[in-house]
This record gives structure tokens, C-alpha cells and sequence, in this order.
């Protein structure tokens, strides 16, 4: 495996601020890297470590092997697909993705020819003469993928790409996104807030929490085994069992967590709750129960009997999908 | 529309054709409590510059005429503002007064309202420069030489020539005259090269400044032309001159009595001369507008104006001459005889006044370069061309 | 008891707010006539009577206006020394002009991008400060300050530099004896006044533009020069051309700085005040007044083809 991007120990500090501390991280060439996090959680701040905007106040970052702590933005093979787009708006959509190739002297003939490629590989041909104020949010979306590619870098790294999109529009993208990195084989780092979105594209994700990784893993690993309270908080939407509770259940007195699909109603069992609140998905309801204090969610597939707000129920799961779990 | 434009030319037609009958003041009425007028600066005190030089808080007391003073900088700009209209009097010079004149903008003087008139000088009078066929248009004011002003520390006896400010030379201390010498900002300097040829250049036959033919000209504005590489900046405002004599290094320009004598009292090494060619001069008179909202009010000010003691001061004032003798010997005010020998009043006969160059002149029918060439071919001359 | 569905009106405010909101054309209205009649009455009106003036022209003696229509005004202004003037003053205002750019740019560019809190605060203040004290006073200090005898004839003899001072000054054409008395002087003084009508639209234009485009410049691949004439530069323009707009048109009409700091060689503005206020010649006036109008329609004209509005 070659390592496309290896973080060391890196910090950033603004001031008294510490957006990154830290962090150690390995992304393999040809993955598909998710870095996800709550707003404020470091994750852009290593994104931005990575294409350069930002300098490290600590630490090693190597792209590819060689150290890129002195190395300007401009001089590293990695190109951004920036959450606004960043598209220049005085330029037309052709020029915008020739850009590139532009500023390194190409010819325009060769330069548009390679933008005209681009286009079509994104699915906008046609549009290269459009400015992108004539555009709609996903077409500019395509368009700065489109620039953001016609480098070749051999990082791609995308800045909430799909947050100003609707559902779905986004979850067309999402699919889109995934078979043009296959395609290409190029690394792709993203940063997202959103699991759902982190979970279903990324071959491997790290999760950011206060500057520092909570956990790094497969998205298999991260759903089932989060490492911390905290993982399993934002990732999961589980259930966080406090260390009493997880005795009651029949386990050690530690922090686990119990995802809602593996947690059913039942008539009789160590813990009971009231419950507060129904909320229809489609395939199944979820309900939320308050169990002397602590939030539980079951997920009750649809077709069975549903319990009403105020009634008292008790839970039952299955054994092995308790996860134990550190505190913090 | 066409008509009532038609009608309306029609009657200014008829008024302005009787005019001349209607407009002249028969009797001083009730003063209307104010006159507005148009004078060079310096020339109408009330002691804001100097507390002892004020001729008008006394004038305003009596007469209950508020007296409303607007500056002006150049002939061109008096018959511009008399133009306009909204004054009562103006104290236009040779070269603004028969073009006021011409242009009906002024009216005639019942002299037999101004008491005083007869005690004007007798040179002045019935001169030329506001009295057209027997009829008065005004009220002389004052008169003086344009002189030359000059330091005092570059020269140690005063310039004999013009020639410092119209040729490049090397001055007494042993520096050149380029940059540090102005010339007046206004076209009728023009007659001031013309004179300065007359003495030169005879062969020219230049019998008057104002009066020049083609080639008279063309001989002028050549000599302008060397003048230009010599001046950094021409003055037309006083105050700027005397600054640019403080802090610019200038040391000889043709300028007013009134710099001179103000630089002198700031303690700056400054004098003037009337250098051997002579000099241009300016004869101003007291002109009422044709269309003067207060006629008692001026004529009271025109009454007040010959007061030999307002006189004598204003001719120690502006460094000038009274045109009431009397205003010399009658010690009413700060003026002596001695003084008005020093400000040229003998010389009345070498100093040629300024008038208005009009095409039809001694020279003949259309002989003569006409004022609105000058005017633009000074801008040309300023502008380096 | 419930609350009803329509709460009572409270009066004045109430009943016309109730109005334009069924009307609200009839606010906008309101709003815009009185701008709209200062506009269309005060001063479209007296442009076109300054054209309609221009269209007539003096009796060369009298000095009174001939109200007749005539072309001969505008002939006039081609004769050589009022060619002259306008050349002069066009050549001024683009030298103005492009200094006040080169000189803005850096300082509306550091208050875009970098100055925060209390240094914006310090920006605006040190721009705008000279703007609050008099015109004249400004243009007078600064006749002192250039002056042969002057503050800063004294700090160059005084630092050894007058040697630069002497050698702007022995440029033909534009040198003179003294900086108060050349063209170099006039030409600093108009930077100096005009500065901050270029700084104030070019900071503004510069802060629209968003720092994400500059890093996609550079992530791109693009040095900070290529990214500074394809991206900023451009973006910025409007900014500029409406700095451009102030400082030109301002040197174009101004009469006051040539006729102090100078060489008493005439510039538009000076001629139309000459015109106007001392030879009472109006009609040939309000021909050259027409002057800076005409050149800034084509100035516009090409600045749209240049494309200088396309990133409004």
C-alpha cells in the first residue's frame, strides 16, 4: 500500500485555539477518505493542512512521501473542490476549467480541448460557453470538480462538496462521486458533517472531535465499534448506555452503546421506560423511551404493533450487539 | 411660444432705446438701506484688514446704506459679475469701463447730484475712459502706476528696466532672473510688453500699448513668449503673490501699490519702482448699473467716495492717487503731498491707463487687434504656446 | 377567550403600513420622486442648460451673450491653445488617475483582506481624515510644503536628497523652478486629494471578492501575479473604474489646485471658471464643460468594452 497523505503529530493552533492537535492520520493511495466531525472539529482545518491554505504550528505532513511543510499551495499536486465552488465569475465555464492548465502555460487549443474532456466527464457538455452565475448549485458543482480535476492531482480534496445540494440531488452526486473516483483511481479526501453521507461513500473514515481523531476505521468499524461515547453519539444515532444501565442489561459496569435496529419492545425486562415519542420513517418507526433519566431508541420495523406516547414498555436486545466502549 | 419670445425682444428693444432718457437720477430719494458693490480688494475698508483704514462704519451711520462689498480679481471678472447683474456700482478700470459702457450695463451720472464732483481733478474729469460724447458714466475713484516691485536684497539700487522681467539676464546677485520673476495674470499685460517695445523698439512705431497692429502684436506676444520661459506662475490674485514673494523665491514682478505697501508692513525687504519705460496704469471709476435696485443709496456712496478725507486714506492705503487733489495738502486724512509725489501723481501724463483694445483705433478702421484676441491669445501664451 | 384573528390597529403607523402593504408601489413611489425630481429637474435641467448655451456664443467687445444658435463656440475650442487645455487637462487626469490606482491599490488591499476589528477602524479613519478638513486649506498647506522655500525643499537639503527634488524638476516639460510652480506639483496635489476616492470603491470591490477564489487560484496552480491579473485585477474592476470615474472627472473639473500649485497654464476647470467668472464668455463655457462629459461617455464606452462591468 502507498501512502498518499501521512499526518504526524500534527498541531494547528490559532491563537489559544487548538483546531488541530495532534493528529496522526495515514490515508492509502486510490481510497476514498472521509474525515467527518461536528462543525469546529478540526476536520476542514486538516483538510486546508493538506492543500497548503494552512501551515502546521507542529508536526510533519507528507503527501506521497516527501514533506510539503515548505511547500506553497501552488506547488502541490493536490487540487480542492472548495465548498462554494470558488467558481470565477468573470470567466466563462470552459476558461474556468482550463484555469489549471492556464496559469501552467498550456495553449489554448490544447488547454480547451482538455476542459471540453473534463466537461464531458462530469457530464456537462455543451455548457462550456455559460458563465456560472447562468448555472444551477449542481451544474457549478460539476464545474468545480471538473476544474478541480483537470490538473490530474493526485489528491482530490473536497470541502463539503454536496452540503448546498437537496437530498436528492445530493444522493445522486454521492453515487456519481464514488464511481468517478473508482474510475480515476485517484485519492479522495472529503469532509463532511453529515455520517449518513461519511459513511456511505468513504472506504475509510476518521472522525474529528476537538481537534483531535476520536476514532479512524473502516465505516463498518466506526457504526458497530465506536470507539468513544462521543463516536457513537454522532455517528450512529445509537443508543449510549451509561455504565449502571449496561449492568442492568446484563453486562460489566461500562459505558456501551446499542444500536436502535438491534434493540426491540418487549413485554418484561431489566429496564423499562416511558415513551416519549414516535417518529414514522417509512420502512419502520422510531421510538424513544425515557429510562430513569436516559434516552433510549428502538426501531420497530413497520407492520408490528406500536406502543402510545405515556406507555410504559420494557426493551430487550440482542446480546452481541452491545458494544463496550471507552468513557471519553 | 415664438411670439411671446418675439414680444418680449420687442419690448427690451423699446427700453433699452429709451434708456438713456429715463435712467438718469433726477433727485436723491430715501436711502434704501443698502448698496452692493463691486470693487478690486483693498479698495472699500472697514477695518477688518487694518483697524485705522475704515471709511465705511462712519459712511453706513449717516447714510443708513448698508455698503455689500464682492471682490474681484480682474477687469474681466467686473464686467462678468456687472453682467450678471445684482449690483449698484462697480469700480471699473479703463479696460472693463467703456466695455460696461458698450454693453449698456451702466448708466449715466447726474453730476449735478455729487456735490463734490468739482473738486475732482481736472485730468480726470472728462476722461476718456467714462465719458462718451459729453456724457458721465461714472464717478473717478482713484489712480496709480502698475509698478515694478522687486526684493530688496537682490537689488541693492532699484531695477532702472523692465527688462528684468521680460529678458533673461543675471541679476545683481549674480543668479539668473529664470523662475524668480511673475508677470500679471490677466490679457491686458499685453499692453505691458507693448510698452516696453515702444521704448525698445521704435522702429515698431507703436503709438499707444492698447492700440496694436498686426504685426505690433505679433512683436508683443513674441516677447510674452520669452517672458513664459522666465515666470514659473503669473499672479492674479494679491495674496498669492505676496505669498509666492515669501516662500518662492520670486524677486521682481510688475504688481499694485497695495502688495507692496502690505509686504513692506510684514517686514519683508520689498520696494517698487517705475522703471524708465514707464508704466501702465489704471484709472478706476465709480459706475452705477442701469438696472441699480438702490440709485439713492449709490449715489450717496459716489457722494462719500470724493471725501477728501476717505480719499487721503485710501490713496496711503492702496499706495495710489486720490482724484480729488485736495485729499494731497488738505491733511483731512493720512495722505501728504510728499506721498502722492511717491505714488506718481505728477506722473500722471507718463502713465498710459487701461483701456479696452477695440479693432477701430488711431491706426484706422479695423487697423487694431481687438481685446477678445488678446484674451485668448494670452491663455495660448500662458499655456506655452 | 381566544384571541382574535385580527388584532386592532394602533393608529397612524399601523393604518399606513397597512396601505403600502396593499399598495407597495405606492411606497416606492414616494420613496424615489423627490431623488428622481432633484434628478430629472435640478440637474438634467441645468446640464441642458449648459448645452443650450453652449450653442450660443459672445460679442467680442460688449461681452454680452448673443442669444442665437451658432457652432462658432464649438470651433473655438479647437483653436490651438484651447486644444491645448484640453489635451493638458486629459493628460492630468490620466496620470492622476493611474497614480491614485497604483498608489490604492496595495493600501484598499491590505483593508480588504487583512485588517480586522480595530485596524479597519484605523483604515477608514486615516482615509477618510484629510476629507474632513477644508479643500482649500489642504491645497494652500500643500503650496507651503512645495514651495522653493518650502517644508520640503528643507527636509531634502537637509538629508542630502535635494538632489531628486532638483532632478524632477529638470524634466522638460514638467519640471519648473519650484514643485509649487510645475506640473509635477499640480499633479502631486490632485493624487493627494483624489487618493481617497480611489481607496474607498476599490476596497469595496476588493472585499467582495471572496478568499475562497484566491485560494482556488493557487490551488490551481496559479503565483500570487498570475493569480493578482486573473482573478483579483479583474474582479476588482468595477471598483476601479468607479475610483477611476471620481479621480478623473474630479482632476478634469477641478480649478482650484492648477490656479494655486501650478504653472498658471490653464486646465479645463480653469478655463470654464475664466470663462464664465472673469471673461463672462458662457457659451464658450459651457463648450468646454461639455469637454469632460464627452470624454467620459467614451471612457465608459470602452471601459464596457473592455469589460470591466462583467463581474458587476
Amino acid at each position: 500500500m502507498t501512502v498518499a497523505v501521512e499526518f504526524q503529530n500534527v498541531s494547528r493552533h490559532f491563537g489559544q485555539v487548538r483546531a488541530v492537535d495532534g493528529v496522526d492520520l495515514t490515508i492509502a493511495e486510490g481510497s476514498f477518505f472521509a474525515m467527518l466531525g461536528p462543525s469546529g472539529s478540526g476536520k476542514t482545518t486538516c483538510l486546508r493542512l493538506i492543500s497548503g491554505f494552512e501551515k502546521p504550528t507542529g508536526g510533519a505532513i507528507r503527501i506521497f512521501g516527501e514533506d510539503v511543510s515548505n511547500t506553497p499551495p501552488h506547488l502541490r499536486n493536490v487540487n480542492t473542490v472548495f465548498q462554494d465552488y470558488a467558481l470565477f465569475p468573470h470567466m466563462n465555464v470552459r476558461d474556468n476549467v482550463a484555469y489549471g492548465l492556464m496559469v501552467k502555460g498550456a495553449a489554448r487549443a490544447a488547454r480547451y480541448a482538455k476542459a471540453d474532456e473534463m466537461l464531458a466527464l462530469v457530464k456537462l457538455d455543451g455548457y462550456g460557453d455559460r458563465k456560472p452565475g447562468q448555472l444551477s448549485g449542481g451544474q457549478r458543482q460539476r464545474v468545480a470538480l471538473a476544474r478541480a480535476l483537470v490538473n490530474e492531482p493526485r489528491v482530490l480534496l473536497l470541502d463539503e462538496p454536496l452540503g448546498a445540494l437537496d437530498l436528492k440531488l445530493r444522493e445522486a452526486m454521492q453515487d456519481e462521486l464514488k464511481s468517478l473516483q473508482q474510475r480515476l483511481g485517484i485519492t479522495f479526501v472529503f469532509v463532511t458533517h453529515d455520517q449518513n453521507e461519511a459513511l456511505s461513500m468513504a472506504d475509510s473514515l476518521a472522525v474529528f472531535n476537538e481537534g483531535r481523531i476520536a476514532q479512524i476505521g473502516t465505516p463498518q468499524d466506526i457504526y458497530d465499534r465506536p470507539a468513544t461515547r462521543f463516536v457513537a453519539d454522532f455517528v450512529g444515532s445509537s443508543n449510549v448506555l451509561p455504565p449502571e444501565m449496561t449492568r442492568a442489561l446484563g453486562g460489566p459496569a461500562e459505558w456501551a452503546s446499542l444500536r436502535p435496529e438491534a434493540t426491540r419492545l418487549a413485554a418484561t425486562g431489566p429496564v423499562t421506560g416511558t415513551v416519549t415519542a414516535l417518529r414514522y420513517l417509512g420502512s419502520a418507526t422510531r421510538v424513544v423511551l425515557d429510562a430513569n433519566g436516559t434516552e433510549l431508541a428502538a426501531l420497530v420495523p413497520a407492520g408490528q404493533p406500536l406502543p402510545s406516547e405515556g406507555q410504559t414498555t420494557a426493551i430487550a436486545f440482542d446480546p452481541s450487539a452491545l458494544h463496550l466502549m471507552a468513557a471519553s | 411660444m415664438q411670439r411671446l419670445k418675439l414680444l418680449g425682444t420687442t419690448t427690451l428693444a423699446l427700453l433699452t432705446a429709451v434708456t438713456p432718457v429715463l435712467a438718469q437720477v433726477t433727485e436723491i430719494g430715501a436711502p434704501e438701506g443698502q448698496v452692493n458693490i463691486v470693487a478690486w480688494a483693498g479698495y472699500i475698508e472697514r477695518g477688518e484688514t487694518d483697524k485705522a483704514f475704515d471709511w465705511v462704519t462712519k459712511f453706513e451711520a449717516a447714510s443708513g446704506c448698508k455698503v455689500n462689498v464682492k471682490t474681484a480679481n480682474t477687469s474681466d471678472e467686473m464686467v462678468a459679475l456687472m453682467n450678471e447683474g445684482g449690483f449698484d456700482l462697480v469700480t471699473a478700470s479703463g479696460d472693463a469701463s467703456l466695455r460696461l459702457i458698450a454693453g449698456d450695463r451702466v448708466q449715466p451720472i447726474n453730476i449735478d447730484l455729487v456735490p463734490s464732483w468739482k473738486t475732482v481733478d481736472e485730468r480726470l474729469q472728462n476722461a476718456p475712459w467714462h465719458t462718451v460724447d459729453g456724457v458721465h458714466y461714472g464717478v473717478p475713484y482713484m489712480w496709480g502706476p502698475n509698478v515694478l516691485m522687486y526684493n530688496t536684497e537682490v537689488f541693492k539700487e532699484p531695477p532702472t528696466s523692465w527688462n528684468v522681467v521680460f529678458e533673461e539676464m543675471t541679476l545683481p546677485d549674480g543668479k539668473s532672473n529664470k523662475g524668480r520673476v511673475q508677470a500679471y495674470d490677466g490679457p491686458i499685460h499685453v499692453a505691458d510688453a507693448a510698452q516696453y517695445l515702444m521704448f525698445h523698439k521704435p522702429e515698431l512705431g507703436i503709438t499707444s500699448p492698447y492700440e496694436l497692429n498686426e504685426d505690433q502684436y505679433k512683436a508683443a506676444l513674441d516677447l510674452l513668449r520669452v517672458q513664459r520661459e522666465l515666470t514659473s506662475r503669473y499672479w492674479h490674485d494679491a495674496f498669492i503673490q505676496m505669498d509666492d514673494f515669501k516662500n518662492e523665491g520670486v524677486v521682481a514682478s510688475g504688481s499694485w501699490p497695495f502688495q507692496v505697501n502690505l509686504l513692506k508692513a510684514d517686514g519683508q525687504p520689498i520696494a517698487s519702482t517705475i522703471p524708465q519705460e514707464g508704466a501702465t496704469g489704471w484709472a478706476d471709476t465709480t459706475m452705477m448699473h442701469v438696472d441699480s435696485a438702490n440709485p439713492n443709496c449709490s449715489y450717496l456712496w459716489m457722494e462719500h467716495s470724493l471725501a477728501s478725507n476717505l480719499q487721503s486714506d485710501l490713496s496711503v492705503w492702496f499706495g495710489a492717487n486720490p482724484a480729488v487733489p485736495a485729499a494731497c495738502t488738505d491733511g483731512r486724512g493720512m495722505q501728504t503731498a510728499e506721498g502722492c509725489t511717491t505714488n506718481g501723481m505728477d506722473d500722471f501724463e507718463k502713465i498710459r491707463f487701461w483701456t479696452t483694445p477695440v479693432s477701430n483705433c488711431s491706426q484706422g478702421e479695423g487697423a487694431c487687434v481687438p481685446y477678445y484676441r488678446w484674451v485668448s491669445d494670452y491663455i495660448g501664451v500662458i499655456g506655452g504656446r | 377567550m381566544t384571541a382574535p384573528a385580527i388584532l386592532p390597529g394602533r393608529g397612524l403607523p399601523d393604518r399606513l403600513t397597512g396601505l403600502f402593504w396593499r399598495r407597495p408601489n405606492l411606497l416606492l413611489v414616494l420613496l424615489i420622486t423627490p431623488p428622481l425630481l432633484w434628478l430629472g429637474v435640478i440637474y438634467l435641467g441645468s446640464l441642458a442648460a449648459l448645452l443650450l448655451q453652449s450653442f450660443y456664443a459672445i460679442d467680442e467687445f460688449s461681452g454680452v451673450v448673443k442669444e442665437e444658435f451658432t457652432l462658432k463656440t464649438y470651433a473655438e475650442l479647437f483653436r490651438a491653445q484651447n486644444l491645448d487645455i484640453i489635451l493638458r487637462t486629459i493628460l492630468m487626469a490620466a496620470a492622476v488617475t493611474i497614480a491614485c490606482a497604483v498608489l490604492a491599490f496595495p493600501i484598499a488591499y491590505y483593508a480588504a483582506r487583512y485588517a480586522k476589528g480595530r485596524w479597519k477602524a484605523a483604515f477608514y479613519l486615516g482615509v477618510m481624515l484629510p476629507l474632513w478638513s477644508s479643500y482649500l486649506v489642504k491645497v494652500y498647506a500643500w503650496k507651503l510644503i512645495l514651495a522653493k522655500e518650502g517644508i520640503l525643499t528643507w527636509a531634502t537639503d537637509a538629508t542630502g536628497t535635494g538632489f531628486l527634488i532638483s532632478g524632477l524638476l529638470s524634466i522638460p516639460g514638467l519640471g519648473g523652478s519650484s514643485l509649487s510652480t510645475s506640473y509635477i506639483g499640480t499633479f502631486l496635489v490632485f493624487v493627494y486629494v483624489w487618493l481617497p476616492y480611489m481607496i474607498l470603491p476599490m476596497q469595496a470591490s476588493l472585499e467582495r471578492v471572496p478568499t475562497s477564489m484566491l485560494e482556488a487560484s493557487a490551488d490551481l496552480g496559479a503565483t500570487r501575479r498570475q493569480t493578482l491579473r486573473t482573478v483579483i485585477l479583474p474582479l476588482a474592476l468595477p471598483g476601479v473604474i468607479a475610483g477611476s470615474i471620481f479621480t478623473f472627472s474630479l482632476t478634469m473639473g477641478d480649478y482650484i489646485i492648477p490656479q494655486i500649485v501650478g504653472t498658471s497654464a490653464r486646465f479645463i476647470g480653469l478655463a470654464v471658471y475664466q470663462q464664465q467668472g472673469t471673461a463672462g464668455n458662457i457659451p464658450l463655457a459651457a463648450a468646454f464643460a461639455v469637454v469632460p462629459i464627452v470624454i467620459m461617455v467614451i471612457y465608459l464606452m470602452l471601459a464596457k468594452r473592455a469589460g470591466a462591468f462583467d463581474a458587476l
